[in-house]
């Protein structure tokens, strides 16, 4: 059973600082925290399907709701995954 | 002022036509636009010795460009900021462009009390929305600031004959019409926008600002969702959508152009797209800020893009008609390999208040028959393959990442700012790695990064931080860059 927040968060740890660690909640916005980019956010995603072996469904995911905070992308990736 | 002429005459041959339409239902027609640009020209003040400065403090949108058209016809200059900049370059940006006025909501910035800030222009129509008459004096259209290595953003200054120049090459060239839907990918600070605004606004396309996250997370799903014809941004924008598995016919289908600047062109990226897309047309096309966008093309085909592949880049193109693209090594032009000089109308003016930079850059290109002509030296090294130019490297310490340029010398000078001790930062293997000359045990990474993001856009913050004492240093006792190349290169894949 994939824990897919564990995961995300695992990913997280190596990019960010400790102040990021902090404040990280569920309504945090990765991009407009300036956690990180556009560019950043696709590779937090890549990562996530090497370290899984789960296949992301883009299309599914660019219309569900929240996908750029941390709560809303952990629930999009739990149902938007196989 | 041709472009401003080509965009009333589009507005009044189209008038109900959408000139722009804006994330959810919000769209604007030619008409409206027109009107807007008019209405926010009359709020904007005439000054007899020099140009009205506008500052454009905007998202991506309908407003902003009708600022745009606004400013040109008031015969002011305009410079538009990306907002995505941190607080204090954006205040940086402000204090040296020091403008009469700004548009935009601009609360965080601190704005003097001479200052005009337009909320929102006049709703009444003004009486006339004839073309007004700019004395020829006003030669300025905008200023565009990029990286400095000083820490301080350099304003370049493009004139309207530079912008008339290119604006007419895209008619040309690109061809758009009243039928194409047009990507606005780059933030406005970003002068890839200009061909985006004036190459649609000005022949009657229909332009579509990529401003929701989830539209610039996976920007496939924003070309399908809008059926668009023309696609322009950085190449890397097609790493990102093959990451999401959506360079396919299903997401593509609709284009007919791809036109890609400011940063390599990779045959990865034709080779993802042409599989998608057989029939598309991808328009390489290189130049820097200070040539208005750009100044060369290719035009690559299915059929015809290997032909222009060498040394694992794709090739610059081909100087556009009426500029000029010259090689020169070691003082003399060079037909094989040199330094890449650009000559033409497309030319800045120069550098924003800054003669004494601008002169370094902005000088005559001496020719073998005794003629000269004034160039841009772009400090990119380039080198012939067959019939075809390549980027080979550049002469100084400037990179681009994710198509902005980049000073390596201004993130040094940032993080002298915060830690007060030499450092020296490269770019290996598309990372930014800073070798801080700092005893270990002071070197908080944490506090640096968040200190650093006050100063600094994120794409320019480093992903690696060293402390290293002390520093490698040359016989003449300067930061040998060379041996932290080696350094950083040492290390491997991190």
């Amino acid at each position: 059973m994939i824990d897919h927040r564990m995961v995300l968060l695992q990913i997280l740890e190596s990019i960010l600082d400790r102040n990021d660690k902090e404040k990280l909640n569920d309504n945090t916005d990765l991009l407009i925290s300036g956690i990180m980019d556009s560019f950043g956010w696709i590779n937090l995603l890549q990562e996530f399907e090497t370290k899984t072996g789960l296949v992301i469904d883009f299309e599914a995911l660019s219309v569900a709701a929240d996908i750029t905070t941390f709560g809303g992308l952990v629930a999009a990736l739990k149902k938007h995954t196989s | 002022m041709l472009t401003i002429k080509k965009f009333l005459s589009i507005a009044d041959l189209i008038p109900e036509h959408l000139a722009v339409v804006e994330s959810g239902t919000r769209s604007t027609d030619y008409s409206s636009l027109r009107s807007l640009a008019f209405r926010i020209a009359a709020s904007i003040p005439q000054l007899q010795d020099r140009q009205t400065r506008v500052l454009i403090h905007l998202e991506q949108s309908a407003y902003a460009y009708a600022a745009m058209f606004g400013a040109l016809l008031a015969g002011a200059v305009y410079c538009p900021v990306n907002l995505g900049l941190p607080t204090a370059k954006r205040q940086s940006i402000l204090e040296l462009f020091s403008p009469d006025i700004v548009i935009g909501g601009a609360e965080c910035l601190k704005i003097g009390s001479q200052k005009h800030l337009i909320e929102s222009p006049e709703t009444e129509p003004t009486s006339s929305e004839e073309l007004p008459d700019v004395p020829s004096w006003k030669k300025s259209a905008y200023v565009i600031f990029t990286s400095g290595s000083t820490g301080d953003p350099k304003g370049v200054e493009i004139s309207r004959n530079a912008l008339d120049h290119y604006v007419a090459w895209i008619g040309e060239f690109v061809a758009p019409t009243h039928m194409d839907r047009w990507s606005q990918h780059p933030s406005i600070g970003f002068d890839l926008s200009v061909m985006d605004i004036f190459g649609s606004l000005c022949y009657g396309a229909t332009l579509y600002p990529v401003t929701q996250n989830t539209d610039r997370l996976m920007p496939s799903g924003f070309i399908k969702k809008h059926r668009l014809t023309i696609w322009n941004s950085v190449p890397s924008v097609v790493d990102q959508m093959s990451a999401t598995r959506q360079v396919s016919h299903e997401y593509l289908t609709s284009l007919r152009l791809m036109s890609f600047c400011g940063e390599p062109l990779f045959p990865h990226h034709l080779e993802s797209i042409f599989n998608a897309h057989p029939d598309l047309v991808v328009h390489q096309t290189y130049g820097p800020t200070e040539a208005t966008v750009s100044m060369t093309l290719l035009a690559l085909r299915k059929d015809n893009w290997r032909n222009h592949v060498a040394d694992r880049t794709v090739s610059l193109g081909h100087a556009i008609p009426g500029m000029g693209l010259w090689l020169v090594k070691d003082g003399q032009l060079n037909t094989i390999e040199g330094e890449i000089v650009l000559t033409g109308p497309q030319l800045a003016t120069g550098y924003w208040r800054d003669p004494a930079r601008s002169e370094l850059v902005f000088r005559d290109i001496l020719f073998p028959n005794g003629t000269s002509q004034p160039a841009y030296w772009t400090g990119d090294w380039g080198k012939m393959f067959g019939n075809d130019l390549y980027f080979q490297a550049r002469t100084d310490r400037q990179v681009k990442i994710h198509g902005y340029r980049l000073e390596l010398d201004e993130i040094d000078a940032a993080l002298r700012s915060v830690l007060r001790c030499p450092s020296v930062t490269v770019f290996v293997r598309e990372r930014l790695m800073s070798y801080i000359e700092v005893e270990p045990s002071l070197l908080n990474v944490s506090s640096l990064i968040l200190k650093l993001r006050e100063i600094l856009p994120l794409y320019a913050i480093p992903t690696y931080f060293q402390a290293l004492v002390p520093l490698p240093r040359t016989s003449s006792d300067k930061i040998d860059v060379q041996a932290i190349n080696q350094i950083a290169r040492s290390l491997g894949s991190l």
